[in-house]
């Protein structure tokens, strides 16, 4: 697609361990383990999962905080995970990142102000008096009053420091900006907010996003395409619309299920359970994952072929694609619970 | 979310240090005994290896000599006046060159980790196995005894703790968010650990620091008394070191120096816990 | 009284180097047994204090409880000594935390934590006990019980520490289980596994649930009433289809309305954010009015003066607010 700002292709990103002894095998732990995608300009691209599925670390790859052990990253034609040293350092002023935690993402000995201008300062962008009165405007838009500028990090809540972050991060005009779960550490009320605020500076100034979330509410909020990651593996990426009208992969089910929603009462007893596509146990860790379908250990629909071959992502019809074998090629899901 | 004044951690941390009275005490005593160091001099002007009276009198007994004097009969208020710039002095310059080569050596083995850390630990490891106060006098020995040789000799045998501190800060802050949000931005390496990371490191190395002043006191002041500081600089320790045959004698020779010395480094010790309850963030309000 | 437990008019004050500042403000609360009692509100807003101080576990020495009584089948928590309140925790009323990970001890096994309940109330021997702690293991689902009851909190995952927690509090049988915010720490899908082992062990023993969270879908799936906290008082009340049907006060209204509600199936819209604009204001700038008034989109200036009393807005549901006030000045005890 021509009009992609940001092309991932086949990423991984693995970690080495520790041996535990001597004549231990040396174990890897895959935290990334061959994810493509493309995000359009303009555009919400959402990434989707749990403790374990890789979403974070996908992020941080991208964004060149983590290395990439394979792959490449493309930023509006340029390959951006290619690059070292002094390019490296200019270009990241395209792309920057949004933490989750906005009581560690913000350096509590700079006052709110220098935060906000130090990423121009170390870009070299523009002069000092253009960068105060960008620092200035920038507070105004997210919401915050230009004298709060010299005011330290724990004079602020947590929707206010998460402002903060944004301002920063939207200090050196980046094209793409990933958002790595902005709102999961705030208040409900709060969260709202953030992310109306959020959708309106994306129409302001035009940006893309790459939105990370466990939080399928927000990304249905907030998200054109949606990707879901298990394991360090995409199982499907869809258009909005298609993941939540026609969502087709048995992991996709159970975290649609587990979503407790305000117009369904928990039923109680058998017919409860049975209302509920349920997983048994815990997202298991990426260090030796199975062969064949990652997922197919805790697959209520698993066959023998799933454990044996790993399915690939493929495309059911435009804007929908998705790793699973009983997919029918007509895009059918026979085994689809009915609840959902 | 108070907007009263834009309060940074040290302004804070002032505020909290200012209501704890036995660190104040402590502070009031520093500044006794620093102006006695610095003013001490003017206003009794003798010279503490003058023959001002008979040696070994006892205080008291002589109008010229209000404390007494020492073997030699040199006057003990006038070693006790001179003697607290010299023991201050090394204190602070010793603890200075340890927290130096500490910093130094803690934020690169934090910072980078892997084969820097390992090989920059096992010399930290070395200088910590080594006896501190024998190394110490080696050196001194080595290269002539002077104030001098003695402010680095201490310095470069207390770096170790300031150097574990100091890893030990970077190893959890190089984790927090802000750090990868700097690099984010395009900070380099050496901006992150000197420009982000080293100040948020620095209330326990203060902490630290301020006790090791207290630490290299004493260990002036036990050169000293083995006779290994610069016989031109009368010193406290100096002062029970030279009279150190004739102690069971003469009380007053052990007892005002040391009083001394003890004071001084109470008062260190007493400051150093106030800044550390004072940058504690458990007590700071959210 | 049927409610099993009471509270009335509590008061809980903390010492800050803001001066003393009131938590809790005359909270009045009550759950019956066996139902599910939803404690839903923002963080600040008191819930998890309330839940202290009934356990009595208010934070010593900056936090005091000055005010309000706390029965407890009958009995005043509030003024039984620490020896009474031992044999209660634990025993009749349990509560389990948000961290799975910090609330247990790293160096006990699962099973002495779990034993240890059961053998200081009941009396068991180890043998006993040991029993007991299987027989909770298997009910809260953990797979190989007799194998697990024997490693130690960092051999589990967060989801089945969280579920070693619940056998640790049931396993005396209490009364009431509090549960503060049980599953915020934990993936969404672990979630709804807690969620179904809490009803279906609701079922199965009678417990009555104290559940405080902030999420509105969870109270919606287990709760029987709801009490809504703001800013350290009480601003609502009443049965959860009420509560989430047609909500009296504003601020439910905004919790309700801020929330991106997952839609499914064919023609899903995207719901519309509407945000409460502001922040919950800091507990010791309070004035005598209703604290939500600055953030209410319907405020007179009534709301600033003094705080609403109770209205009544239906049966067994009750509001705090100056806008169900009837012209006439009608209003419920």
């Amino acid at each position: 697609m021509s009009d992609a700002l940001l092309r991932v292709d086949d990423l991984k990103v693995h970690f080495p361990l520790r041996k535990r002894s001597l004549f231990a095998a040396p174990q890897t732990v895959r935290a990334v383990d061959g994810v493509s995608f493309s995000v359009r300009r303009g555009s919400t691209f959402g990434i989707v999962g749990e403790s374990g599925s890789g979403k974070t670390t996908t992020a941080l790859a991208i964004m060149r905080l983590v290395d990439i052990t394979a792959g490449q990253v493309d930023l509006a034609g340029e390959t951006f995970s290619a690059l070292q040293g002094e390019q490296l350092r200019t270009a990241r002023r395209r792309m920057q990142i949004i933490f989750q935690d906005p009581y560690s993402s913000l350096n509590p000995r700079m006052r709110a102000g220098a935060i906000v201008k130090e990423p121009m300062q170390r870009m070299a962008i523009g002069t000092d008096a253009e960068r105060d009165e960008r620092v200035r405007s920038l507070f105004e838009q997210v919401g915050l009053r230009a004298d709060q500028a010299q005011l330290f990090p724990h004079q602020f809540s947590g929707g206010q420091r998460q402002r903060i972050g944004i301002a920063r991060a939207l200090a050196t005009k980046p094209e793409l900006v990933v958002c790595d779960e902005p709102v999961s550490a705030l208040d409900v009320a709060i969260q709202a907010q953030i992310l109306n605020l959020l959708g309106s500076l994306q129409k302001q100034f035009g940006l893309t996003y790459l939105f990370i979330s466990h939080d399928l509410g927000v990304v249905q909020y907030l998200c054109d395409e949606v990707a879901v990651m298990y394991l360090g593996r995409i199982v499907e990426y869809s258009t909005r619309e298609a993941l939540f009208e026609n969502p087709l992969h048995p992991y996709t089910w159970a975290l649609l299920s587990a979503v407790p929603r305000m117009g369904r009462r928990r039923k109680g007893g058998e017919e409860g359970r049975n209302s509920r596509l349920r997983l048994e146990g815990d997202p298991p860790s990426p260090i030796n994952p199975p062969p064949g379908c990652r997922f197919s250990a805790r697959c209520p629909f698993a066959e023998e072929r799933c454990r044996t071959e790993e399915p690939l992502l493929r495309e059911i019809r435009p804007g929908q694609r998705v790793a699973c074998h009983l997919v029918r090629d007509d895009g059918t899901v026979p085994h689809r619970p009915a609840v959902l | 979310m108070d907007e009263n004044a834009a309060r940074g951690p040290w302004r804070e941390a002032w505020s909290v240090f200012r209501r704890n009275y036995a660190a104040l005490i402590g502070l009031a005593i520093l500044g006794l005994v620093l102006t006695v160091a610095i003013a001490g001099p003017w206003i009794y002007p003798v010279d503490p290896f003058d023959i001002v009276a008979a040696p070994k009198t006892a205080p008291g007994e002589d109008a010229d000599a209000i404390l007494g004097t020492d073997y030699l009969g040199r006057d003990m208020l006038a070693g006790l006046v001179r003697g607290g710039r010299p023991t201050l002095m090394v204190g602070f310059f010793a603890a200075m060159i340890a927290t130096g080569i500490g910093i130094t050596m803690g934020a690169l083995g934090g910072y980078y980790g892997g084969k820097v850390d390992a090989v920059l630990g096992r010399i930290t490891e070395f200088f910590q196995v080594l006896p501190a106060l024998l190394f110490a006098m080696v050196l001194v020995m080595l290269f002539t005894p002077s104030i001098v040789t003695v402010t680095f000799a201490i310095g470069f045998v207390a770096w170790t703790s300031m150097a574990r501190l100091t890893r030990a800060e970077f190893l959890r802050i190089r984790q927090l968010e802000y750090v990868r949000a700097a690099r984010a931005i395009g900070s380099s390496d050496s901006r992150i650990i000197w420009g982000v990371i080293l100040p948020n490191a620095l209330p326990p190395i203060i902490v630290a620091a301020t006790l090791a002043t207290g630490t290299a006191i004493l260990f002036e002041a036990g050169l000293s008394f083995l006779g290994l500081s610069d016989p031109n600089v009368m010193s406290w320790g100096m002062m029970i070191g030279s009279n150190r045959n004739y102690l069971r004698e003469m009380w007053w020779a052990v007892t005002f120096p040391g009083v001394c010395i003890f004071l001084t480094v109470l008062a260190i010790s007493l400051v150093g816990d106030g800044l550390n309850d004072a940058f504690n963030p458990r007590l700071r309000t959210r | 009284m049927g409610a099993l437990l009471e509270i009335e008019n509590l008061q809980v004050e903390f010492d800050t180097w803001e001066g003393r500042v009131r938590v809790l403000d005359g909270v009045s609360l009550s759950v019956n047994a066996g139902e599910t009692l939803g404690i839903v509100g923002e963080s600040g807003c008191g819930k998890s204090m309330t839940a202290l101080a009934i356990m009595g576990l208010v934070p010593r020495p900056a936090g005091h409880v000055t005010g309000g009584s706390v029965r407890f089948d009958g009995e005043d928590l509030l003024k039984a000594n620490e020896a009474r309140l031992r044999e209660v925790r634990g025993h009749r009323i349990a509560m389990i935390f948000q961290e799975p990970m910090t609330s247990l001890n790293p160096v006990f096994t699962v099973g002495d934590q779990v034993a240890e309940a059961a053998r200081l109330h009941l009396g068991l021997t180890a043998a006993q006990a040991r029993r007991r702690t299987i027989e909770m293991l298997k009910a809260v689902h953990i797979p190989e019980a007799e194998r697990r009851i024997d490693e130690y909190p960092h051999q589990f995952s967060g989801g089945m520490r969280q579920r070693v927690m619940i056998a640790m509090a049931l396993v005396c049988e209490p009364q009431v289980l509090i549960a503060d915010e049980p599953t915020t720490a934990l993936d969404v899908t672990v979630q709804a596994q807690i969620f179904d082992l809490l009803q279906e062990l609701r079922d199965t023993r009678g417990t009555a649930i104290v559940l405080i969270t902030h999420d509105m879908g969870a109270i919606a799936e287990m709760a029987d009433r709801v009490v809504v906290m703001y800013a350290g008082r009480k601003v609502e009340e009443g049965a959860v289809e009420r509560i989430l049907g047609e909500p009296a006060h504003p601020y439910t209204r905004g919790l309700l309305a801020c929330r991106p509600q997952l839609k499914l199936g064919p023609g899903a819209v995207r719901t519309a954010l509407q945000e409460i604009p502001g922040v919950v204001p800091p507990l010791h700038l309070l004035g005598r009015g209703c604290a939500f008034a600055e953030r209410c989109g319907e405020a007179m200036p009534r709301c600033r003066e003094q705080f609403p009393g109770e209205s009544e807005v239906g049966p067994g549901h009750r509001a705090s607010c100056w806008l169900l006030e009837a012209p006439e000045g009608r209003r419920a005890a």
